[in-house]
């Protein structure tokens, strides 16, 4: 029994090395599939699932490098623009490059160094290449799918009845990336307007019954993410995306009966601890990870009037505080609550606006509220510009879902550490792509307009000149 | 097993999606950004079901 498993683990462990291989093949003759080829990379870390063959080769970062030489020698120039926010992002990562020079924690602040930059470094990059609408939606597909492997066997194994916090088996379980309960809630819940553009602006998959049961069922994988890793995060995230949806939906009264009818059908299929757990969400008082989590934030500010320029990464992990947590005891009738003092010292930061805070001080948490402000002002703006435009119809809805993602991965930063997380910086990245794609649009658009006005204009003076002789010549003729 | 089905769909999807569009130009440049394709070829088994359409309409 055991040798067939192992017998499939090294099948696995061949199938993916092969498809990681086939992806730089491919980009010898198209250097853009090795873009691919590392958001795929990042996002499921194949040589974490694997254990002899992908471990072998550091795929990520050759595909890193392939993808920098790739653009580099290949791609034309002439298509590309910076943006302001790729400039916020470099001033960011420059300030955590700073930062890193006091760290408090030298150690622990380069080994988390050593990850948040290639990932920023990588979101800088992307939006250069992604110069064609087929090579935003093909990495926008790369970026669903990938995590799609991860969410659609925790959503079958949620609906086959595993599941419970911390105890939903995952390809990878070291809590990295968004192997992460809360984080992948986070990333599921904000995949699901993206999945639904896909399902009805798609080009490279056209929209018809298959993707529209593929998206549904990988839509309803999304929902089960939050029931089956118990994450409270990501049921508030649910909560945020159907306000959202309110704003685009047709029929606004059908979408909310339909929602609470969902709701109630759903609710006896839920575990009685996923109630246990949500529960939690109101009376924080007994529970020592809400409690944990105000006693830290607590700490972040006081410690940033002290520390304003910041303390470098990790900085939580000089954090120590005593409080007072309420233990309940039922004996018989009667219920007891007894005051007890609890002892915390390193306690993570549990939000993106204290991680930012305490590692980046004041600066380095303006740059990060301004980078996420104007992602969410630039897509709305694009949803208003490009929406009712003839023959423009996946633009403003495609604004509209990627805006919808960054809502909802905000929400999820208020409980997580999650401000440099890879998925969410490429969330920016394409943000950023399609921003400069549709500018490029606009100008193209415009171009033969001016020409032609400059045309009028050339004209007009010939015109003019065209008529005054005909003018000195009439009396001429006349006479 | 779960995981191994999860794997396989969305991986074997990636690649599709990449091989579909791996010899089209316009993903690489396009000319004019922004507007739409020529309207494609329908697939084979489009033209078969739009021949059939059409014969039952000769038919009745």
């Amino acid at each position: 029994m055991r040798g067939a498993q192992a017998e499939r683990r090294a099948m696995l462990d061949a199938a993916l090395f092969l498809f990681v291989m086939t992806l730089f093949a491919l980009g010898l003759r198209r250097p853009f599939v090795w873009v691919l080829a590392y958001l795929y990379i990042d996002i499921l870390a194949p040589q974490k699932i694997g254990w002899t063959l992908t471990p072998m080769l550091p795929i990520s970062f050759i595909a890193f490098m392939l993808a920098f030489a790739g653009w580099a020698l290949v791609d034309a120039k002439s298509q590309i623009r910076f943006t302001l926010r790729q400039g916020i992002l470099i001033a960011f990562l420059g300030w955590c490059f700073l930062t890193l020079q006091w760290a408090d924690f030298p150690e622990d602040a380069a080994y988390k160094w050593e990850w948040v930059w290639r990932a920023m470094v990588f979101a800088i990059f992307l939006p250069f290449t992604l110069v064609t609408r087929l090579r935003l939606e093909l990495a926008l597909l790369v970026v669903t799918l990938t995590a799609g492997a991860i969410i659609i066997s925790s959503g079958l194994k949620t609906a086959l009845g595993g599941g419970g916090y911390g105890s939903l088996y995952f390809f990878v379980n070291d809590n990295s990336n968004i192997y992460e309960s809360s984080t992948l809630s986070t990333v599921a819940i904000g995949l699901i307007p993206i999945i639904w553009w896909f399902m009805n602006h798609g080009r490279i998959f056209p929209p018809d019954w298959r993707v529209k049961l593929f998206g549904g069922a990988f839509i309803f994988a999304c929902l089960l993410i939050p029931v089956g890793t118990e994450a409270r995060t990501g049921l508030v995230c649910i909560g945020v995306l159907a306000l959202l949806l309110l704003r685009d939906v047709k029929r606004r009264m059908t979408f909310i009966v339909g929602g609470i009818a969902l709701v109630l059908m759903a609710a006896p299929f839920l575990p009685t601890s996923y109630y246990e757990r949500m529960g939690l969400i109101t009376g924080h008082e007994q529970d020592q990870s809400a409690s944990t989590r105000l006693a830290v934030w607590q700490w972040t500010y006081e410690y940033a009037l002290e520390n304003p320029l910041g303390g470098g990464f990790d900085s939580y992990r000089g954090n120590k505080f005593e409080y007072r947590l309420p233990q309940v005891s039922e004996n018989g009738s009667t219920t007891t609550v007894e005051y007890k003092d609890v002892v915390d010292e390193a306690r993570a930061f549990h939000s993106s606006i204290f991680e930012v805070l305490g590692e980046q001080g004041w600066i380095g948490l303006f740059l990060w509220v301004w980078l996420h402000a104007s992602g969410l002002w630039q897509m709305e703006k694009l949803r208003r510009r490009w929406r009712g435009r003839e023959g423009a119809s996946w633009q403003s809805p495609l604004a509209s879902a990627l805006q919808m993602t960054q809502v909802i991965a905000l929400v999820g930063s208020l409980f997580q550490g999650i401000a440099y997380q890879p998925v969410i910086l490429l969330i920016i990245a394409l943000q950023c792509g399609l921003w400069t794609y549709l500018k490029r649009c606009e100008e193209a658009a415009a171009e033969p307009r001016s020409s032609r006005r400059r045309a009028a204009h050339r004209s007009e003076p010939q015109r003019a000149t065209s008529a005054s002789n005909a003018a000195r010549s009439a009396p001429a003729s006349e006479a | 097993m779960i995981d191994y089905l999860a794997l396989a769909l969305t991986h074997a999807l990636i690649l599709i999606a990449i091989l579909r569009v791996f010899m089209r130009d316009d993903l690489d440049r396009e000319d004019r950004p922004g507007a739409e394709p020529e309207e494609a070829k329908p697939s084979r088994r489009e033209a078969r079901r739009a021949r059939r359409a059409g014969g039952k309409a000769r038919n009745a």
